[in-house]
């Protein structure tokens, strides 16, 4: 596989499409035909949030991409992270909340 | 049911309305990705191929970099594997909206499924019922703009645009605030939120980003799921 870079790039493609497809496709193979119980749904339905926290919040601490927890004014990420959760508990429109959070980090970079 | 969820095109396009912010989202995302991978030394088509199959942005991106640094097919598709497993937790948590689908339907949904997309997708089903035409549209129309944005970022790959100087890079992140918010006045869901919060960062500051994510996310369930009984059910 090595002494040939096309095949190689092939082999891992092909490869990470299976594994990825496999790790979205197992619940459906699993639970086929399946009701789950009540307890089961419930804990599910605490997923969504707790999983997106995990994708949010350290990315907000840490300014984007960086490897230590920043809480200052010049993390901009941050600073925009907690003014859209202030502006979207007032203002409920999806679309509003978002392009007020993507409007307000431009400006910051903008001017500081 | 199943008749209530004909295919319908008003359906559709309010599908196309829901994944317009995982569209912008993924404009920057896959143009980076796309010039990863062409930096890896990966044809056009095979970066097309990969975004048409693979379909997994973090997983795409650490592809590119591990084959920039010589690693081998297996030790790529291992490390994509851990990376991606995360994806089991979401169908899994969309599989009761889902569950009076055919398994067809269910498989070829389970395709497209992403970070973004789940997010969309259980903030929807939560509300609504799950609608076939909505669902897929979603899904489509991001997995369109990932194809397309990575395509260019590869054939681009020297005219390398400053995204971060519009504040587009933060759009998935405020999608998944505003996704967030009408939950968190709920008290169970904002114990997962912290938890799930905390312990991501815990496990990202050791280095450990994408166990953390699945850690974060089956913790800050239990949590909100215990916090749940204690409020409802006394102690």
């Amino acid at each position: 596989m090595e002494n040939n870079p096309i095949n190689y790039i092939y082999f891992i493609i092909i490869g990470m499409a299976v594994v990825t497809y496999f790790s979205r496709e197992l619940p459906f193979i699993i639970l086929k035909g399946k009701k789950l119980k009540p307890a089961i749904v419930e804990w599910l339905s605490y997923i969504p949030v707790a999983v997106l926290a995990a994708l949010l919040i350290p990315a907000l601490l840490t300014g984007g991409s960086g490897k230590t927890i920043d809480i200052s004014l010049s993390n901009f990420y941050l600073v925009a992270g907690v003014l859209t959760f202030i502006f979207g508990y007032f203002v409920k429109n999806l679309f509003l909340v978002i392009i007020f959070g993507i409007g307000l980090l431009a400006v910051l970079r903008y001017l500081y | 049911m199943e008749n209530s969820d004909k295919w319908n095109i008003s359906d559709f396009l309010n599908g196309f309305k829901l994944a317009l912010p995982i569209m912008a989202g993924y404009v920057p995302l896959g143009f980076g990705c796309g010039i990863v991978c062409a930096e890896a030394g990966m044809s056009t088509f095979q970066i097309f191929l990969m975004s048409f199959l693979v379909y997994a942005g973090a997983g795409q991106y650490i592809a590119g970099g591990m084959i920039i640094s010589g690693a081998t097919p297996l030790s790529i598709i291992i490390t994509t594997l851990i990376v991606n497993s995360r994806h089991v937790l979401y169908t899994s948590v969309l599989y009761p909206y889902v569950a009076n689908w055919g398994f067809l339907k269910q498989s070829l949904f389970a395709y497209q499924i992403t970070d973004e997309a789940f997010a969309v997708h259980s903030a929807y089903m939560a509300n609504n019922q799950a609608n076939t035409s909505t669902a897929f549209a979603v899904n489509i129309f991001s997995h369109a703009l990932w194809i397309i944005s990575n395509i260019l970022g590869s054939i681009s790959a020297t005219l390398i645009p400053d995204s971060s100087q519009f504040g587009l890079d933060f759009t998935l992140y405020a999608l998944f605030i505003a996704l967030i918010l009408p939950r968190l006045i709920n008290i169970p869901q904002a114990a997962a939120f912290i938890t799930g919060g905390i312990t991501a960062l815990c496990f990202y500051l050791l280095d450990m980003q994408y166990a953390g994510i699945i850690a974060g996310a089956l913790l800050g369930a239990f949590v909100g799921y215990f916090m749940n009984m204690r409020l409802h059910h006394g102690k």
